[in-house]
């Protein structure tokens, strides 16, 4: 019985500390990402501006297409590695990549198959 | 005196010629790769372990590798990654393969690697491609190799180079692919001209044979095309890089049976995405060779027989909004057409009659598909000299006929590839029986289905 007494006390209190945490707009450590979702289609990403807030995700999802499609960073805010916001060259219809955006900034992308027509920019805030 | 001398300098050779071998292949770090007992049980493990700089070979003992291998940089330059047995022997699996808890899209993926060889694998079931090497706008891969190499039921392309200068796919198998066996493709102009060698591979049962969007300077030669939707089709595409097309050669091969009604329900290839070039379109099966909107080709002394519908067919591209998919300069020449009257193509010729320079000179056995509709008169879309006469062909890429009516080429152009449901373009196709050739099995004598209409 105390032990229960006990484990609600501190589940009250993490609570609290969640929602004081909230209220003066600090992102808590147990808030879920938001993601934002972009189709990848022949020969466009949709949409092709996203605008998004630190710590949260942006899900790209291939479509039913004749064509071989990436995801390719060419241009992020210093520090960021062009490897780590890469995806896998596919065609295939379902193929997900998704990524989580922890530093604010401007990030470019493109497919490198189709690099005249398919570009889009994610926009960070912090 | 003399039989001392001669000892001596053999004796000398053959000794250069050791410490040279020797001295070549201590050049090279080794990484072997095996499921048991080596250092590297994979082969990305391996890659991972190159060093910038080095010339390095992955040797990879026979066993099936459930993964995929993706490498980027010119770290990785003149990096041979090579089964030590038949092909047949060592797999590249892309069943259950992932990367990076992703399921691995491709066998081995190579982006920005100059002289990058790829020997004696195996890539198959790999949801996009087999083996891709490529290179980002700006970056090159020159001179890359893939040389007895089989691929299979890889979702797009088996052995597939975009953005590539050089190179060569030789000796290999490529069958049931989603797209294309082998695929060039965005090749860079140059002024002095590296040409891609595409000889002496069997490619068979795939949506095309060969498929190249504005690919320039590939040599295929002493090939074999047969079973696929179509055999071999160089393309200009607006979507992708340098178009057009251009300064190819299609030579020496035997195209023939690409009589793959891959829309049929049952179908072993899936085709990838919806199977078309968009819009309702699709790329006329029962052919053997496509030029769409190519520019500069020379077809010569082939063996074209066999297909339904086309043996070589060479046409524009009116949607192409910037023009430049126009069929131009193609020299069809010296083919041997129809075996000899024994398994002959519906038509062995299809010439839509739009661009300029388009001529078919000294083929053995020539039918011309020419329909009514057309302003003008035969030689006008099927000049039978080369080079072909400036009065002939529209000189733009609406060719012949009326496509809003439906008439002459353009019309009996759109309404075949924009067959719907497109398993109905093989209605259109002639069939016959073929005459054996060489132990294989025409793909028109398997059952896949009704065409459901």
């Amino acid at each position: 019985m105390r032990s229960l007494i006990r484990i609600s006390i501190v589940v009250a209190l993490v609570a609290l500390v969640v929602g004081a945490l909230g209220a003066v707009g600090i992102a808590s450590p147990f808030a879920k990402a938001k993601t934002e979702k972009v189709k990848v289609l022949d020969d466009f990403y949709k949409p092709d501006n996203v605008k998004i807030k630190k710590n949260n995700k942006v899900k790209w999802k291939w479509g039913q297409d004749f064509n071989s499609h990436n995801v390719t960073l060419k241009k992020g805010p210093n520090g960021v590695k062009k490897s780590k916001f890469t995806s896998q060259t596919s065609s295939a219809e379902g193929f997900t990549f998704t990524k989580k955006f922890k530093k604010p900034g401007k990030y470019k992308f493109y497919c490198t198959i189709h690099p005249d027509v398919m570009k889009m920019t994610v926009k960070v805030k912090g | 005196m003399k039989f001392r001398f001669v000892v001596g300098v053999v004796a000398m050779a053959a000794l250069g010629g050791a410490v040279f071998a020797a001295s070549a292949s201590a050049k090279r770090d080794v990484f072997k790769v095996c499921k048991h007992g080596c250092k590297y049980s994979s082969v990305q493990k391996a890659v991972d372990k190159v060093k910038k700089g080095k010339k390095s070979t992955v040797k990879i003992k026979p066993g099936t590798y459930h993964e995929g291998v993706i490498f980027s940089g010119h770290k990785y330059d003149k990096l041979i990654i090579t089964g030590t047995k038949s092909p047949k022997k060592t797999v590249l699996n892309g069943k259950n393969a992932r990367i990076q808890g992703s399921p691995a899209q491709n066998a081995i993926d190579a982006d920005n690697v100059d002289g990058l060889k790829i020997k004696k694998l195996w890539a198959k079931n790999y949801p996009t491609n087999g083996f891709f090497v490529h290179a980002d706008p700006g970056d090159h891969c020159h001179g890359f190799a893939m040389v007895n190499d089989w691929t299979s039921f890889n979702g797009s392309y088996g052995q597939f180079a975009k953005h590539c200068t050089g190179g060569k796919i030789t000796n290999g198998k490529m069958w049931g692919q989603g797209d294309s066996g082998i695929y060039i493709g965005e090749t860079p102009p140059q002024k002095n001209p590296k040409w891609t060698d595409i000889s002496n591979n069997k490619v068979y049962e795939n949506v095309l044979g060969y498929s190249g969007t504005n690919s320039k300077y590939v040599d295929i030669h002493d090939s074999m095309f047969y079973n696929n939707g179509a055999g071999v089709a160089p393309n200009t595409l607006e979507s992708e890089l340098f178009q057009p097309n251009a300064h190819g050669k299609i030579r020496n091969n035997k195209i023939f049976w690409n009589n793959f009604n891959y829309f049929l329900p049952k179908s072993p290839v899936q085709t990838v995405g919806n199977g078309g070039l968009g819009n309702g379109i699709n790329y006329p099966t029962g052919t053997g060779v496509i030029l769409l909107g190519s520019d500069g080709w020379l077809v010569k002394d082939n063996q074209i027989f066999g297909n339904f519908f086309w043996g070589v067919a060479s046409f524009s591209n009116p949607l192409n909004k910037t023009g430049k998919a126009l069929n131009e300069n193609n020299r069809i020449v010296n083919n041997t057409m129809g075996r000899g009257g024994t398994d002959t193509n519906r038509f062995d010729f299809f010439n839509d009659g739009s661009g300029k320079g388009t001529c078919f000179a000294g083929n053995q056995s020539s039918t011309f598909d020419f329909q009514s509709g057309n302003q003008h008169p035969k030689k006008f879309s099927y000049p039978t000299t080369c080079p072909a006469p400036a009065s002939a062909g529209t000189g733009g890429v609406f060719g012949e006929g009326n496509l809003l009516q439906g008439t002459g080429q353009v019309g009996e152009l759109a309404a075949y590839v924009a067959s719907d449901p497109p398993c109905s373009q093989a209605d259109s196709w002639v069939r016959h029986k073929h005459p054996a050739y060489q132990g294989l099995t025409p793909i028109d004598t398997k059952n896949f289905g009704n065409c459901k209409k």
